[in-house]
């Protein structure tokens, strides 16, 4: 046996770990995307989309009238809970009771006394059609028809009218067995809801009725201006980049030192100058102020492939000038070639930075069909409306074309940053 | 795919792939071409659809008026529908609306008003109605308002936008609440219906703590399973204490004092509130009920909850959910008074259509608009005769007079001339109420312990009870005194005194003559050490061929950062409120720094976050790299995995993080009780920023991959000869790969540097909006989200301008201090 195998599990193990660890907000947000508003918000929060599991039920008993409603008898009191009533005092006799709603049982369970009820129908057939499963300590899985919860002595008592699981289908009321203070848990069931998904992508006005700019359309424009941005990035950076690593000129060292201190400038107080200066140009509500800069070239992508150009050995700059080639020539021939993958890194970490950005968008657009995903992905917001499932899988609408992306061209990451930060 | 470049994964695993290759030349030029123009071509046929609502069947000359409004898109289809009734009435009128998201409205309108793009109809709501009136943005209405009759509204809405008299906005629609109860619930604890809440009559405070009282039900441990009431936002508090008489500040509108010291009605409301809230425990606790994300309202839905405090638009789902309510006004006290916020229209004051934007105001504020907004069930309208269609609304929702009880008397939310009053009251309120809510569950839990698990005894609980009052009014009586001095504070920066001839002239002077100096010094320094570069080496002088080269980075660099940079640093001697023009202060916001508590606040937490993250990334960077390095298989998988995560930074993630840190539902909490811990409230003032270092150990991949490729760079001849030699695991890594690794390192810990001092999107996570920033509380006010508030909360773009060339300064010695300190750790190879 290799003898450095336990060492090389354990490791395993490690890696594994930790990118269990890593990957699960992206498990998380993927899950989440397909669950219901209220699977959301399950306490405990579970690690499927699910549902509280329900079976169905049919109760036959008697149903009787009290208070203008129709309510299905359930047990008669008296040997249960002993005290009956504590508003009304002990000696009430009286009975447990649902309400029904068009034939249909409700979540509400009473008692009455049987005083104030009156017979209407004698063993009426009473379908439950999603009672809730639930796990009782010692007892095992059984069906609620339904639960109440009463003032006791001590606190509160709880009430749990049920049958087991197994059992199932067709019950007489009187069949029902009624469990005092339960220890019991809730199961749930995958439930997956995939609407969340074309709901979503019709766009935030369709869920109240209107004609809606689509996420398709969200994602042509941040598509268009991201690789814009890729391409601005790249043929400006490496440009100015192949400048700084490999050509002489006056002032190179000034201009260097000035390009890295623009990275420190906190990009709030810039906001209003700019627009000022877009405006003046007649760019607001068009894509241009999000494009433009980037065929400027910026600061860390420069910095990025200077120091990778530092590492292409001069030897193939040199064969290029005695071949007649210039600088320029050089720089396309010899030196664009060989930053392929540097290239990949800035292109990709472009447009990550541009497909997430919000604050641009926002800031110079205004018409609708011109909405980025980020930008239109707010509109889901309201101070109106719950949402927070579509904005779920808005996220991961907004997110998959990113992973996707770097799923593709990770590989590259690596031969591209090698060089970072190492000599120059 | 097909046109990606596909080099052997062989050689770009490990290897550069190195040489003149051809084929990645021309891979390259069609990977990079061709997608782009397709993509050109298939936006070009995109036609811009314009949202501007104009009657066709006019020919004649129009005005285009432009208004601006916030909210979901649930809104557009309402203000469409009016804008077209308006069109109809008045056809030499086109309107343009434009809706923007929820929480971003009043970003987007500075930015316009700043460079002269600002609609003409401004929408604004009552907490900041107070800072767009008091710096100018709105146009005096009294001229146009003459012959409006100003008692058709209810008195509080107008009186929201009178400031000192004068009128500058028109009242469109209110945010009243009511309570909402659960007849099932009111049912199934047997309360006979003539003791129900009745819709037109508030309940009387006493009689609503009994009512709250049945609602609730405990069980044996002491523990709610039932709430009587169900949510407990802070409006909640000021409503309350509003019934109670007290009042934080001396007016509404305009408050020009605290009125917190001496304060009886106020302690007394106060008092009785938390005592309701945590020693009798008839309201939800607010660490229960609060979601940092939105929503909330359909707390009613639970089968838990009794009753609940909402508004109009809550009932329209609640109704169509077959879920039968009551509803009854706001409970009153001996000295009621409610309370609304208000959101009304005014005209710019540039706007050049002012007789135009006044007459579309006026028909938003008047009785065909008003029904309109009312029957929707937006809100409750502004203009009294409008009302009746709120009770009628088109969904045929039960139970809306309830929100007109008592409006005539209401009176409008506070509304100041600058965030910090309100704010000060409101981190207050929540501070104070995390210290109880804290207490309580301490207390509680510790009682249940001493009752090993089993029944908590009654005495015990009336023991808890009385113990509990005692300490809210303690704490309350201790807070106060704390509040008054915030309060203080929060006044004193709405009033500043003129600044004198120094700060005026001389320090501003002194400052740049400084910087300009500074300057030139180092360009003679760099020139030296670059003279003596050229003649150890370096290519030929390639003279105007390297600034052709450069021109793509020279030309941006002037124009647009060159040229901002340079207006901000002008700015930052001025106050400009980016609506009326700049006015010269000289160095104020520069001698003032240090008396402000915002910039020492975001100093320290910025030095502490950095302090924190920085470790976080390295350490992290470094232990995954190592364990990629050592010998496994799939290390490119892993790499991916690692890196993943850290897609999932910005805004657009917030709904995910917020989510997995949530108390009740998060799935991190899930994972601290697995491991024997009690849940934490991630999201609140005393974790949050805790939380936002936290998330930082999901976002290490991109250091792994830096530090990972750093590695592979180290000879493996190296290790070898040191395992020959004996050398351990721990003493290959301090030997070898850690001097090695220094300058790659250095490179790391400055990019994390510079990143971490700039920390901004994290804290948006935590609010609702922007205006919120910096909370809950004050616990994430970094430094750039202190710029970011000044600039765009509180208008003092001047003082943003001020602190971010401090901040610049700050993390410019920073660096260089890094790099200076580094030269005795990092390696390099040629010395």
């Amino acid at each position: 046996m290799d003898p450095t195998l336990p060492r090389r599990l354990g490791m395993y193990a490690l890696l594994l770990g930790v990118s269990a660890f890593l990957l699960f907000p992206f498990y998380w947000v993927l899950v989440s995307s397909v669950k219901t508003l209220d699977g959301l918000s399950m306490t405990p929060p579970t690690l499927v989309p699910a549902e509280y599991r329900t079976d169905s039920l049919v109760v036959r008993g008697d149903v009787v009238e009290a208070a203008d409603q129709r309510w299905l008898r359930l047990a008669a009191s008296g040997d249960l809970l002993g005290d009956v009533d504590t508003a009304r005092g002990p000696e009430a006799a009286g009975a447990y009771y649902v309400r029904l709603d068009d034939g249909a049982p409700t979540q509400l369970t009473r008692w009455m006394p049987d005083t104030s009820v009156a017979v209407v129908t004698e063993a009426a057939v009473v379908p439950f059609g999603a009672a809730r499963v639930v796990e009782v300590e010692g007892e095992g899985q059984r069906v609620v028809a339904a639960r109440m919860v009463r003032p006791g002595e001590a606190g509160t008592n709880e009430l749990l009218f049920s049958v087991p699981a197994a059992r199932g289908g067709a019950v007489e009321a009187e069949g029902l067995d009624v469990l005092l203070n339960p220890a019991y848990e809730d199961l749930t069931e995958i439930a997956v809801r995939w609407e969340n998904y074309p709901e979503t992508l019709r766009g935030p006005e369709a869920s109240f009725g209107e004609a809606s700019t689509g996420f398709l359309t969200f994602s042509r424009n941040s598509l268009f201006i991201s690789l814009m941005a890729v391409l601005g990035q790249v043929l400006s950076s490496s440009l100015v980049a192949y400048a700084f690593a490999r050509l002489r000129f006056r002032g190179r060292e000034v201009l260097f030192v000035l390009l890295l201190a623009t990275m420190m400038i906190p990009a709030q107080v810039t906001l209003i100058p700019m627009f000022s200066i877009y405006k003046t140009l007649g760019w607001i509500d068009t894509f241009l102020p999000l494009i433009v800069p980037h065929f400027t070239a910026g600061a860390f992508n420069v910095f990025l492939l200077r120091q990778y150009m530092l590492t292409i050995p001069r030897e193939l700059d040199e064969s290029a000038a005695i071949d007649g080639a210039g600088p320029v020539r050089t720089f396309w021939s010899v030196i664009l070639p060989n930053c392929v993958p540097v290239l990949i890194v800035v292109g990709l970490f472009t447009f990550v930075a541009t497909w997430q950005d919000l604050l641009g968008p926002l800031i110079y657009l205004d018409n609708p069909e011109y909405r980025t995903v980020t930008l239109g992905l707010e509109y889901f917001r309201s101070p109106y409306v719950d949402n927070r499932h579509l904005l779920m899988t808005g996220a991961v609408l907004a997110m998959l074309p990113v992973a996707v992306l770097f799923l593709f061209f990770q590989r590259y990451i690596i031969a591209g940053v090698a060089t970072t930060g190492m000599k120059g | 795919m097909a046109h990606s470049p596909q080099p052997g994964r062989r050689r770009t695993r490990d290897r550069l792939p190195r040489g003149g290759c051809k084929r990645y030349h021309f891979a390259m030029r069609v990977a990079v071409v061709s997608p782009l123009v397709a993509l050109v071509l298939l936006l070009g046929a995109t036609n811009a659809r314009a949202e501007v609502v104009e009657n066709t069947d006019y020919t004649g000359e129009k005005t285009l008026i432009r208004w601006a409004f916030w909210g979901g898109e649930e809104t557009v289809a309402l203000f469409r529908q009016i804008g077209e009734a308006f069109v109809e009435e008045h056809p030499e009128i086109a309107v343009d609306i434009t809706i923007y998201p929820w929480g971003q409205y009043w970003q987007k309108l500075q930015t316009q008003t700043a460079s002269g793009l600002a609609p003409d109809v401004l929408s604004i709501y009552s907490s900041q109605a107070g800072i767009w009136i008091n710096h100018g943005a709105l146009l005096p209405l009294d001229a146009y308002a003459r012959d409006l009759d100003r008692s058709a509204y209810y008195p509080g809405a107008i009186q929201n936008f009178a400031w000192d008299g004068t009128l500058y906005a028109l009242p469109i629609e209110m945010a009243v609440y009511a309570m909402v109860y659960s007849v099932d619930r009111l049912e199934e604890r047997g309360i006979p219906q003539s003791r129900w809440p009745q819709p037109d009559e508030p309940m009387a405070w006493d009689a609503f703590k009994g009512l709250m009282d049945q609602l609730t039900l405990r069980d044996a441990r002491g523990d709610l399973t039932q709430y009587g009431m169900g949510n407990s936002f802070l409006d909640w508090n000021s409503v309350m204490v509003s019934l109670y008489g007290g009042n934080f500040l001396d007016r509404r509108i305009n408050p020009t004092r605290p009125t917190v010291r001496d304060n009886e009605a106020l302690r007394r409301g106060l008092v009785e509130i938390w005592t309701t809230q945590y020693a009798d425990r008839l309201l939800v606790p607010t660490s229960v009920f609060k979601t940092a994300g939105i929503g909330g309202d359909n707390v009613l839905q639970s089968p838990d909850v009794a009753s609940a405090f909402l508004g109009p638009w809550v009932l329209k789902g609640l109704h169509a959910q077959g879920l039968r309510y009551r509803t009854s006004p706001i409970p009153r006290g001996p000295e009621p008074v409610q309370t609304m916020t208000v959101n009304g229209v005014g005209i710019y004051r540039e706007s050049e259509h002012p007789d135009e934007a006044w007459t579309f105001i006026q028909f938003l504020a008047g009785p065909e608009a008003q029904r309109q907004i009312a029957s929707e069930l937006r809100g409750v309208p502004a203009l009294k005769a409008a009302a009746s269609a709120l009770v009628d609304n088109r969904f045929g929702v039960p139970g809306l007079e309830a929100y007109l009880v008592g409006l005539d008397e209401a009176e409008p939310t506070r509304t100041a001339s600058n965030t910090y009053i309100e704010k000060a009251v409101g981190i207050w309120q929540e501070r104070v109420d995390a210290i109880i809510d804290q207490e309580h569950e301490r207390r509680l839990r510790q009682l249940q312990a001493e009752a090993g698990g089993g029944p908590v005894a009654p005495e015990a609980l009336v023991a808890y009870r009385d113990g509990m009052a005692q300490f809210v009014e303690r704490t309350v009586d201790e807070q106060l005194v704390a509040l008054a001095a915030d309060l203080d504070l929060a006044f004193s920066r709405a009033e500043r005194p003129e600044a004198g001839v120094v700060e005026r002239a001389v320090v501003p002077f002194a400052i740049v003559l400084v910087a300009v100096l500074a300057l030139l010094g180092y360009v003679l320094y760099v020139r030296r050490q670059e003279s003596e570069t050229v003649r150890t080496g370096g290519g030929r002088d390639a003279g105007w061929v390297a600034y052709l080269c450069l021109s793509p980075w020279l030309i941006g660099f002037v124009v647009f950062t060159v040229g901002p940079i340079l207006a901000s640093v002008v700015l930052s001697f001025t106050e400009w409120n980016m609506i009326t023009p700049p006015r010269w202060v000289g160095a104020q916001h520069y001698t003032d720094l240090f008396s402000d508590r915002y910039f020492g606040l975001g100093i320290q937490k910025t030095f502490l976050y950095a302090a924190l993250v920085i470790p976080i990334s390295t350490i992290g960077g470094i232990a995954t790299a190592g364990l990629l390095t050592s010998n496994v298989r799939g290390a490119d998988s892993f790499k991916a995995i690692f890196y993943f995560p850290s897609l999932f930074t910005g805004a657009a993630a917030a709904v995910l993080w917020v989510n997995m840190f949530h108390k009740e539902y998060g799935v991190v909490n899930r994972a601290v009780e697995l491991f024997g811990g009690l849940p934490i409230n991630w999201l609140d003032e005393a974790h949050a920023f805790y939380t936002v270092v936290l998330m930082n150990v999901f976002w290490i991949g991109g250091a792994t991959i830096i530090y990972y490729a750093g590695m592979k760079q180290i000879p493996r001849s190296l290790y070898e000869a040191a395992e020959i030699d004996g050398a351990g695991l721990f003493r290959r890594f301090w030997s070898i790969t850690l001097p090695l690794l220094s300058p790659v390192i250095l490179f790391m810990v400055v990019m994390t540097t510079i990143g971490a001092f700039q920390v901004f999107t994290p804290a948006l996570f935590f609010v609702n909006y922007p205006a919120e920033i910096g909370g809950p509380g004050d616990s994430l006010r970094f430094y750039a989200v202190n710029i970011y508030d000044e600039a765009f909360n509180n208008l003092h773009m001047g003082k943003a301008c001020a602190w971010a060339f401090v901040l610049f300064l700050i993390i410019f010695a920073v660096t260089m201090l890094q790099l200076k300190v580094s030269k005795r750790f990092v390696y390099t190879e040629a010395e």
